[in-house]
């Protein structure tokens, strides 16, 4: 009797699970089927799943003028350059905050705490003044260095790091290991998931990064991906004539998301569910 | 005691030079110029002209004044609620339905969370195909249910809910792992305790789970806010904040202000408005928790 429920109760998960899956998966599946489709078919009521037969010229159409490989390639090179730096200087940041007994932290704690709710719209009209004082508007070196620096990304260091046992630390400094040595031997090595998933979340955001690259950036050589496609989308006038090869670039961005995704997806879960950023 | 003070001075350097490489651009491209958007929310500047006069309080009483502010600080608190709220039930649900599944529940997971990764304004171009009021799927769909004409982001009464839609498909697989973390920390021997003592589930999750997964939700509680205060990207795709300044938030309006028609000063204030709501709502929050956060 008792086994009998604990089955039904089995199956009601599934069925609600694989109901949420299809439901948030759709407009991928939507995505993906709508950029193999003839015009005719995608205007076509009752709208069909599938097309007859899969159109690639939609994807000829999307990347003929070759400009979403300059975008994909402009996102991807600052997103890396930029997730570097953030990477490497919030992880000093956060071991300092951790580790070091220096004048002022007790300042400093509160000020980037304050600027982890603080909006960051609040910054933008005096940093693209900043940007184009230093001559830096337009170029890709003035996005990277106005993006080096995340708030949260320390907030996750600094969450793993203090989480690292203390009497292996006193261990290193009896032995005679200054800072450098047990940031880069020690904490580092022991924190290898927490660099990992945030190396992955900061390469999503930068690489997604919308409203400020469109500040500072104007030449269409020069965009990133989601200003390339914005504009392709808005571009001919009437919104929706070439449907098919707008669900086709999508799909082409997309894709190295997906693939990054497939490969750090056990990283990134193992990051958040070890609960690093939950600070109270 | 001389020793004490080199070793002091010894740690106060390696403190700086540790925290430096972030200082930096935090103070150039954060600290400073929220101060800076601070001074110029009292100026009347126009970005252009080398001059500008200081005219006091004049931008945030005449924004307070405006009808049309009013409605837009209505669609920010609209729509800060409308996707926090459900993206913390949904993302929380998902998670104690992947937790209880066990099986396959990592493919689940990965649906789930893969909007979370995929670029706001493509996936935003997808679901405006998605809404189109004649020829869209979910119009189509909705009819099977006998729900006709629904005109989503074309319509001043169903735009703000086309985003809201949006934002929180986006955002739950965020939420929901966040919760997975949290619940794999629920102490396994207390549930089965109160098991034997002859808790009902609902009776567990309400008294055990909840109570010990407070502080993700309070954690998420002020992420969700934060984000959905800065949202801009979908609803610069779906209806740049159409029809009609129904789907116009602060950082929308903000946006317009300050790099469409170059009003710097007024747009500093609006942004400096927007801070005060992100520190109030956060306040609120912490508040609120403070009686039922539990930490362990």
């Amino acid at each position: 009797m008792r086994r009998k429920q604990v089955k039904w109760k089995h199956i009601w998960i599934h069925v609600c699970l694989a109901a949420a899956g299809i439901i948030v998966a759709f407009p991928f599946l939507w995505m993906l089927t709508n950029s193999i489709k003839t015009k005719d078919e995608i205007w076509q009521m009752p709208p069909k799943l599938m097309p007859k037969a899969a159109q690639w010229v939609n994807y000829q159409d999307a990347l003929a003028d070759g400009m979403f490989y300059k975008y994909m390639w402009n996102s991807s090179y600052t997103a890396v350059i930029t997730t570097a730096i953030v990477l490497v200087n919030s992880a000093l940041f956060a071991y300092a905050l951790v580790n070091i007994k220096f004048y002022g932290k007790k300042i400093l704690v509160i000020i980037i705490t304050l600027t982890y709710i603080m909006p960051v719209a609040a910054t933008y009209i005096p940093s693209y003044i900043i940007v184009s004082k230093l001559g830096l508007m337009n170029t890709h070196l003035g996005y990277i260095l106005s993006s080096s620096v995340s708030i949260f990304n320390i907030f996750f260091f600094w969450t793993t790091f203090s989480q690292i046992n203390d009497s292996i630390l006193d261990a290193a400094r009896v032995d005679g290991a200054g800072h450098w040595t047990i940031f880069t031997r020690i904490v580092s090595p022991m924190s290898v998931s927490s660099y990992v998933t945030l190396g992955i979340l900061s390469f999503i955001g930068n690489y997604n990064n919308y409203l400020w690259p469109s500040l500072i950036i104007k030449d269409k050589e020069k965009y990133f991906v989601s200003m390339g496609l914005r504009t392709f989308f808005s571009s001919d006038g009437a919104y929706g004539m070439q449907w098919g090869a707008i669900m086709a670039a999508c799909c082409v961005i997309i894709f190295p998301l997906l693939i990054l995704f497939f490969f750090g997806q056990k990283w990134i879960i193992k990051g958040i569910t070890n609960d690093a950023a939950v600070k109270e | 005691m001389k020793r004490m003070k080199v070793r002091n001075k010894k740690e106060n350097l390696a403190g700086l030079l540790f925290i430096m490489p972030a200082l930096i651009p935090m103070a150039v491209f954060w600290i400073g110029p929220v101060l800076y958007s601070v001074g110029m929310s009292f100026t009347d500047w126009d970005m252009i002209s080398d001059h500008f006069n200081f005219v006091g309080f004049y931008n945030y009483i005449s924004l307070i004044g405006q009808h049309d502010f009013t409605e837009v600080l209505w669609n920010t608190l609209a729509f800060a609620l409308g996707t926090v709220v459900p993206s913390i039930v949904l993302g929380l649900l998902a998670a104690l339905a992947l937790n209880l599944a066990k099986r396959s529940s990592g493919f689940y997971r990965a649906v789930i969370f893969a909007p979370y990764i995929t670029p706001m304004v493509a996936v935003s171009i997808v679901w405006s195909w998605i809404f189109e009021p004649r020829v869209g799927i979910l119009n189509y769909l909705l009819g099977f249910l006998g729900i006709h004409g629904i005109e989503w982001t074309q319509s001043m009464d169903t735009a703000m809910l086309s985003v809201i839609i949006v934002t929180v498909w986006k955002q739950i697989g965020w939420t929901m792992l966040f919760y997975l973390g949290a619940l794999q920390k629920v102490s396994a021997n207390l549930l089965e305790a109160a098991a034997i003592d002859g808790a009902d589930s609902v009776r567990r999750f309400f008294s055990i789970t909840l109570p010990m997964i407070s502080p993700t939700t309070f954690f998420l509680l002020i992420i969700t806010t934060i984000n959905s205060l800065q949202a801009y990207d979908q609803i610069q795709v779906l209806t740049q904040g159409g029809p009609a300044g129904s789907t116009r938030t602060l950082l929308y309006y903000f946006y317009q202000e300050a790099f469409e028609s170059f009003n710097t000063g007024k747009a500093s204030s609006v942004a400096v408005i927007l801070v005060i709501l992100t520190a109030l709502l956060s306040l609120i929050e912490k508040r609120a928790s403070k009686n039922s956060v539990y930490y362990g």
